[in-house]
């Protein structure tokens, strides 16, 4: 009975206390990058970057107090900015990376924007270095030695068709041409760097700048691929593609499994242990509206669904410090849901207690999967004005940035 | 863009059409901001009647109006209009070949004065052909850098778009349906009242015809017919939103320097 008194009690769950918007602002400006987060000036308190339509870097403190700000001054030509997305010409288009490129201790910023520069900026928002690639940047760039000389490069890919290998400094060091547009970012896996391309390749470079090998999905691929360690330690790629399939691919390139929804995925999967079983999950969103939950067999656990597409990575923490871990999602619904990690078991039959039907509890403690399946569990909804692009955690706070350019603080509340 | 709320019929402006016989019976006008799709197939007509309304806009009402021609050359869409007596002397016809010069050329019109820019992105199209314009740089973002810019500049009140068909064939777009949601909702955006001039017969067209009837404010359809051993051309209004409407076929004729529609010829019925 101890085992039904645990699902009736996470059946019941809500979430403890409620989260309430703390700051907001308006930037007038749309927002089509997730935000970023990290203690960028090593202060032992986070800040959150966000990057604008109109080309604008933000800093902002993990409260909301705006810390400084950068505008991408662009160099295209008159032509070339006409070929732009109107009025979008410097626009940040993908999540900034945060990363400490010269060993000071602090965090760099580096953004990519439409006309295809890549600018580099201290963590106070000086601008170190830029460069520019022969077309749009919309994935982020990553730190990976990808020569394999000991040394990490910064590699990102562009819309002119190459993927870009600079040093710290910005200097290039190796342009790599894979034959479409890249709006994906690079990963790196198994001594191999990973690049998806927008044709739906997932093509793997070795040391020598060689195609070791090339996975061919059926759509365009967008999402950072992401790397799945798994029980018994092999290594696996995990990325979404247009085509509706989430794929994991195999060492060799092969393909281990897809798991097929029902639209397009756009963003990365994130793969943590979301329920404290020290299994690694796979937790990512679909155009079909859903959340999904795999093991690492690509089995699903469980899935939610909201009102529209979900484009934004999830994003996994303790929002109210419980001890369990939450999944936020923000959907083009125009709400956030904070999932509850673990969701739950509901259940439609027991054998033996005739007349408990539909309840639900903990799927954890349920030894068969006969008598109800495990559901996502919704523990706050968060409306807002519009779609909702991305979130990230500041701090003890949750940052939701939207479409039409509201940075939203989210505050939990004992 | 947020519009004043229309509390009477009476408080819709609308732009006229300039056809004899078809203002009449859609109150006076197309209503302005309205995206209306000019649909036929070759010889119908349709990119002399999108320039007649601009041009008489532009001598009648001192509007600006801009002409975006993705195919058809500037040289040979005025020497078609002078041919049917139209007197560009009459407006400040300002025309762009070479988007280097866009800035310093959009200077070039007049304010309070009916203004008449014209676009030829075929000849664009061939000063650009040796930049190197990769696959996600679509001739869309041309034409809605156009548009935007134009508008920053003269602040024009028409457009005629001639034609999506030829841009379905410059442009790869992916998801078409949404792609030109997000098209004519940025035409909206503009505050403009726009013409759409889609072509009829064309592969590209057919697929992703549904979804511009579907998106658009307004429908004006023409058509030849054969008649006895002639061709007859027709004009029908299939749809136009707050608009009583006659969705009559009428008879589309040219003379005496304007556009009538009119009863007659073909029984429109049979």
């Amino acid at each position: 009975m101890a085992s039904l008194k645990k699902i009736f009690r996470n059946a019941f769950r809500k979430g403890s206390g409620s989260l309430i918007e703390s700051k907001k602002y308006d930037l007038g400006t749309q927002i089509i990058a997730e935000p970023a987060s990290g203690d960028i000036d090593n202060d032992g308190v986070p800040e959150v970057i966000i990057g604008t339509r109109d080309g604008h870097v933000i800093a902002y403190t993990e409260t909301g107090e705006k810390k400084w700000s950068f505008k991408a001054s662009g160099t295209a030509d008159e032509v070339e900015a006409m070929f732009l997305e109107a009025g979008a010409e410097n626009s940040i288009d993908s999540k900034p990376f945060l990363y400490d490129i010269n060993k000071d201790g602090k965090q760099e910023v580096i953004v990519g924007t439409q006309s295809g520069v890549v600018y580099a900026l201290d963590c106070k928002g000086k601008h170190l270095w830029s460069f520019k690639a022969g077309d749009a940047v919309k994935g982020s760039a990553k730190a990976l030695d990808a020569d394999g000389d000991g040394k990490e490069e910064i590699v990102f890919g562009s819309s002119d068709g190459n993927a870009y290998v600079l040093d710290m400094r910005g200097k290039p060091k190796k342009k790599i041409s894979v034959g479409s547009s890249i709006e994906s970012t690079p990963a790196k896996f198994k001594g191999l760097m990973i690049i998806c391309t927008s044709k739906g390749e997932i093509i793997a470079y070795n040391k020598e700048y060689e195609k070791e090998w090339v996975y061919k999905t059926k759509g365009r691929i967008t999402a950072e691929p992401n790397v799945l360690i798994m029980k018994n330690r092999e290594e696996k790629i995990v990325v979404g593609s247009t085509d509706n399939n989430l794929y994991c691919i195999n060492e060799d390139g092969t393909l281990n499994w897809l798991f097929e929804t029902k639209g397009a995925i756009y963003s990365k999967a994130e793969i943590t242990d979301i329920n404290n079983d020290r299994e690694k999950e796979i937790i990512f969103g679909s155009c079909d509206n859903n959340l999904y939950v795999l093991d690492e067999e690509g089995k699903r656990i469980w899935s939610y669904e909201t009102d529209f597409w979900i484009i934004g990575t999830p994003l996994v923490m303790d929002i109210n410090d419980d001890g369990r871990k939450e999944i936020i999602i923000g959907s083009y619904d125009n709400n956030i849901y904070v999932l509850s990690g673990e969701g739950v078991y509901s259940v439609e039959y027991i054998p033996g207690l005739s007349g408990i039907t539909a309840q639900e509890g903990s799927y954890s403690d349920i030894n068969t999967q006969t008598p109800g399946e495990v559901i996502g569990k919704n523990l706050w909804l968060i409306r807002v004005e519009d779609i909702v692009i991305g979130c990230c955690q500041a701090g003890r706070n949750l940052l939701a940035g939207t479409k039409n350019g509201s940075v939203i603080w989210l505050k939990h509340n004992y | 863009m947020a519009q004043d709320i229309v509390t009477s019929p009476d408080g819709i402006k609308r732009v006229k059409t300039y056809i004899k016989g078809i203002d009449e019976n859609i109150q006076g006008g197309i209503p302005e901001g309205h995206i209306t799709l000019v649909h036929g197939s070759a010889g119908t007509m349709k990119s002399s009647l999108c320039f007649s309304i601009l041009y008489n806009e532009a001598i009648l009402n001192k509007k600006t109006g801009l002409y975006i021609s993705l195919e058809q050359s500037f040289q040979s869409i005025v020497k078609n209009m002078v041919n049917m007596g139209f007197d560009m002397k009459k407006i400040n016809l300002v025309y762009i070949e070479d988007l280097a010069n866009f800035s310093s050329t959009i200077q070039k019109v007049k304010k309070g004065e009916g203004n008449l820019v014209v676009v030829d992105i075929g000849a664009i199209r061939k000063l650009v052909k040796d930049v190197k314009v990769s696959e996600n740089r679509s001739w869309l973002n041309v034409a809605k850098n156009i548009v935007l810019k134009t508008k920053k500049a003269c602040d024009f009140e028409l457009l005629t778009f001639d034609s999506l068909s030829a841009l379905y064939t410059l442009s790869t777009f992916e998801n078409p349906r949404m792609e030109l949601f997000y098209f004519f909702e940025y035409l909206r955006d503009m505050d403009v009242t726009s013409y759409l001039i889609s072509e009829e017969n064309s592969s590209s067209v057919d697929s992703v015809y549904d979804s511009e009837a579907f998106l658009s404010d307004g429908i004006i359809v023409l058509r030849m017919t054969p008649f006895r051993r002639n061709i007859v051309r027709e004009i029908k209004v299939n749809k136009m939103r707050a608009t009583k409407c006659n969705n009559d076929v009428f008879s589309f004729e040219y003379r005496n320097g304007a556009f009538h529609a009119l009863y007659g010829g073909q029984n429109p019925l049979l």
